[in-house]
């Protein structure tokens, strides 16, 4: 009988309208927790790469006189900067965050690696690199080549670098170069790029990330 | 070094033997230069300038004996892309200052005369517009550990 039945429906919708309504609150409470206070874990200062890109073959010679190329970025992770010897501003405050985040990353037990390429390779020999990369951090690599060598690599990667004449010193030239700082994983994939301004907190914070998500 | 270099680098040393009376219109902080590995060629050089006065201050040029070659530029990130570029003069705005520091304005400080290292002291001519030169003194600095100056 429908009168037997009334009396509940009431009842019955009130403990739903209070799920619902702590659902909402809930609901409300952890979007403005997510909007206002604590990012959520996975968030990166870095571009990470849905799926990492494969790189095209590339030839290039170290620091030290030995090949660069596709399997040179195996078995290791490689943190990628492109810059040149003959820049006393950027380039040195760059590898001066990467051996902060060298610092930082040393009790970290997979092994990473930090290359600097060179833009310049007119200018930048191994000799020349070597004396550069070093007075950073002795276990930095400087990498440099041919025109066409660096070009096979910068290409691939969308790094743009171009010689400028400098107005007041005519026997010298300065090259604009890409400021960013790729992330090249264990498989010799392009992973995640990260852009400037660089901070060795969050380089080394996102690498931790991306190395525990990483199979 | 060529002869035309020569006699700018010279003359520019030259008025600043004429010494500026106590002149304490631009104030000068912090310089330092940063120690560049052992070869390089480049240097670069930072400070801050602060002017007091109530009309903006003029630096046209910047020598030093200890380099061939001084030059003013500007580093900046374009798009993505790190640019540095030569500026003709800094202006220093009317009571206020202008920061020389890292990535951004700096003093590009061609060929040393000498190998310099950590210790050693730098002079620096600033010229201003209005003739006056200020004498600076910048000690050299090794700067490996942060990004951030620390004294
Ligand atoms: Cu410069």
């Amino acid at each position: 009988m429908d009168t037997n039945s009334n009396p509940n429906p009431p009842v019955r919708i009130l403990p739903t309208l209070i799920i619902a309504a702590v659902a909402l609150a809930t609901g409300i409470w952890a979007a403005q927790a997510l909007l206002n206070n604590k990012p959520p874990v996975d968030e990166l200062a870095a571009t990470r790469f849905p799926v990492a890109r494969q790189l095209e073959p590339f030839s290039l010679v170290d620091h030290q006189g030995n090949t660069f190329d596709n399997a040179a970025l195996r078995g290791h992770w490689s943190f990628l900067f492109f810059g040149y010897t003959h820049c006393p501003d950027v380039c040195p405050t760059t590898l001066s965050v990467l051996n902060s985040v060298s610092g930082k990353l040393a009790d970290n037990n997979a092994p990473v690696r930090f290359v600097l390429v060179s833009v310049d390779p007119q200018r930048d020999t191994p000799e020349q690199l070597a004396r550069f990369v070093t007075y950073f951090n002795s276990d930095f690599i400087g990498v440099t080549g041919s025109e066409e060598g660096i070009a096979q690599l910068t290409r691939q990667l969308g790094i743009m670098h171009m010689q400028v004449a400098d107005e007041s010193s005519p026997d010298s030239y300065l090259v604009d170069h890409s400021a960013g700082l790729l992330l090249i994983d264990p498989k010799g994939n392009y992973h995640a790029v990260f852009t400037p301004p660089l901070s060795a907190d969050a380089i080394a914070s996102d690498f931790r990330k991306m190395l525990k998500a990483f199979r | 070094m060529k002869p035309a270099g020569f006699f700018i680098t010279a003359f520019l040393l030259l008025c600043c033997v004429i010494p500026a009376q106590a002149d304490d219109t631009l104030q000068v902080s912090d310089p330092w230069i940063r120690e560049a590995p052992p070869g390089a060629t480049v240097l670069a050089g930072y400070l801050t300038l602060t002017n007091t006065t109530s009309a903006p201050l003029v630096i046209e040029a910047v020598s030093s004996p200890a380099f061939e070659a001084v030059e003013i530029h500007r580093s900046q990130v374009v798009d993505g892309v790190a640019r540095m570029q030569p500026v003709s003069e800094l202006t220093v705005p009317a009571t206020g200052n202008i920061s020389l520091a890292p990535g951004g304005y700096h003093l590009m400080l061609l060929r040393p005369v000498r190998p310099l290292t950590e210790g050693d002291n730098v002079i620096l001519l600033l010229h201003r517009a209005d003739g006056i030169c200020v004498t600076v003194t910048a000690p050299v600095l090794r700067m490996t550990e942060s990004s951030s100056h620390q004294h």
